[in-house]
């Protein structure tokens, strides 16, 4: 019984060290951020202002969270989460932005903002249990979202 | 015998054949009352809709506005779709100027299915509201 409860917190006490944090903040133009976290309970955020910009985050695993901000114009952001339970925010501000998101597995969540005119944003989630809420505010913008 | 019966028979002739003819003339004269297609109001074009149209193995969900003449103001729209356990919420809204006699299109969403999808359109214009059809579930129904 010992046993097992020594294994069931040194298996936790891994998965909590192994969590890491990645943030990274970028004002300009053309500028890129590209992460890949595979584990669990991981977190990577991003803020840009400027334009074309372009954010990619990819997190395989349970429990992560990614969150992506871009302040201005022809910006990008692109996550791909596979796993359970884990967690997208995006949030773009200004014209002609474009948010993509993809999640594979159960329990997903996906929050996307966009406010401006001209904005695209696409969400697909393949699995159960999956959710996404995505607000648009201005003219000509467009969502597309795929749950399967 | 024949002879004796002849204005007889005629009598029944003459009453038959007025009787055919009063018949035909109310005939005629419903056929007259009835609402001829110059009469029948023209079925006024919604102002605005939400509707739904196949595109390739998914659907595309828009919102438009027909004003007869020039509006200018604000459009919320509030769409939701329920799908198995999986749920979409997505908002758009924002100002808007749409020309007189056009179609404007306000937004855009696309799924994959129809399956659970429902919308609400909701205009704001000179301080009104005016609350838009989802042509797929008509308000009035």
């Amino acid at each position: 019984m010992f046993i097992k409860s020594a294994l069931k917190l040194a298996a936790v006490s891994s998965l909590i060290i192994s969590a890491s944090v990645s943030t990274t903040a970028h004002a300009q133009w053309f500028n890129s951020v590209n992460i890949n976290q595979f584990g669990s309970g991981n977190g990577v955020g991003a803020a840009q202002t400027g334009s074309f910009n372009h954010v990619e985050f990819w997190q395989d695993g349970f429990g992560n969270t990614s969150v992506a901000s871009q302040d201005g114009n022809g910006n990008v952001s692109v996550i791909g989460q596979s796993g359970w339970g884990n967690d997208v925010t995006t949030d773009q501000y200004g014209d002609c932005n474009l948010s993509g998101v993809a999640q594979f597995g159960s329990h997903n969540f996906a929050n996307a903002t966009q406010a401006g005119d001209c904005n695209a944003l696409a969400v697909i989630q393949m699995g159960h249990g999956n959710s996404t809420n995505t607000n648009q505010v201005g003219a000509g913008n467009v969502a597309v979202v795929v749950q399967y | 015998m024949s002879s004796n019966n002849f204005p007889f028979a005629f009598l029944a002739l003459a009453l038959g054949g007025l009787s055919l003819s009063a018949l035909a003339v109310s005939q005629t004269g419903s056929t007259a009352l009835d609402p001829q297609p110059e009469d029948q109001i023209a079925e006024e074009a919604p102002l605005c809709s939400v509707g739904t149209e196949k595109s390739g193995s998914g659907v595309i969900l828009s919102a438009q506005v027909s004003p007869d003449e020039t509006m200018v103001g604000t459009y919320s729209l509030a769409v939701t779709r329920s799908s198995g356990s999986n749920r979409t919420k997505i908002r758009q809204g924002g100002g808007f100027e749409a020309p007189g006699g056009e179609t404007t299109l306000l937004s855009m969403s696309s799924f994959n299915s129809a399956e659970g999808l429902d919308a609400e359109l909701t205009l704001k214009v000179g301080g009104k509201t005016i609350d838009c059809a989802f042509t797929d579930y008509p308000l009035d129904s």
